[in-house]
């Protein structure tokens, strides 16, 4: 049961990396308001991967650390996490 | 019955002029908010938010976003201070009326809580009350100084809470 919540949060989490990628990308490439669904999807993406992605990170490690290529990707994603918040801290108006 | 009407305004361009910490602080802005209108002078600004509002409710608080600093801040390319004000006041004043009864304004741009005289000059034009953060407001919109409102009759209020 642990490891399908972790297979499940790893999942969530891959999603919501390529969602928070893929939405940023185009916001810059054509503005974020250019349609509203792009408005929308990227707005809660970034809620998502600000708010919800350690959580998914965490939970996926703590509940299978059996394959090193997933651990590796685990890290990466947090390390990224923690890029994006160093960057809003640290980006002013 | 409905809850408040925010109309937020971005100058949603890549900015470098702004250096390296400000460059993109208009983008994260833009990405982070829903149904944001774009500007990118204070003329864009004026017509993009008349149009967004048309005949319908007014604005209960108007949310500008842009560079700042103690001096002025920016509405697009153009840079507005307390002695160019005048220039900007009759266009900037075309949105008076799209205030509701108690709206309020409010500068997500850096340092301008500083310059209560400019923040005056536009709660006087709209007649509602301003707000500015005094410190640098980074990409989670959090200034690192504090908030200040200053009414159309020239009450400064210090410190005062996230406005919404």
């Amino acid at each position: 049961m642990l490891k399908k919540i972790g297979y499940w949060a790893f999942l969530a989490s891959v999603g919501l990396t390529l969602l928070f990628g893929i939405g940023v990308g185009l916001s810059l490439l054509l503005g974020s308001n250019a349609h509203p669904f792009l408005d929308g999807a990227v707005v809660a993406s970034t809620l998502g991967f600000v708010y919800l992605q350690p959580l998914l990170v965490v939970l996926a490690l703590v509940t299978d650390r059996t394959r090193p290529a997933k651990v590796a990707i685990c890290g990466l994603f947090f390390g990224l996490w923690l890029l994006v918040i160093a960057a809003g801290w640290w980006i002013v108006g | 019955m409905f809850g408040k009407k925010v109309i937020h305004v971005v100058d949603d361009r890549v900015d470098w002029s702004a250096g390296a910490r400000g460059a993109l602080w208009g983008p994260v802005i833009a990405i982070s908010t829903f149904g944001e209108i774009t500007m990118t002078s204070v003329n864009t600004m004026v017509d993009n938010v008349k149009t967004e509002i048309g005949t319908g409710r007014k604005m209960d608080i108007l949310r500008i976003a842009d560079h700042g600093n103690r001096d002025g801040l920016e509405l697009g390319d153009d840079w507005i201070t307390a002695v160019n004000f005048a220039t900007y006041a009759p266009k900037l004043g075309e949105l008076r009326s799209y205030f509701n009864n108690n709206g309020i304004a409010h500068f997500l741009n850096c340092l301008v809580g500083n310059n209560t005289g400019l923040l005056h000059q536009f709660a006087v034009t709209w007649n509602v009350t301003i707000y500015g953060g005094t410190g640098l407001t980074n990409g989670f919109r959090m200034n690192g100084g504090e908030w200040v409102s200053v009414t159309p009759g020239g009450v400064i209020t210090q410190n005062v809470s996230w406005p919404d």
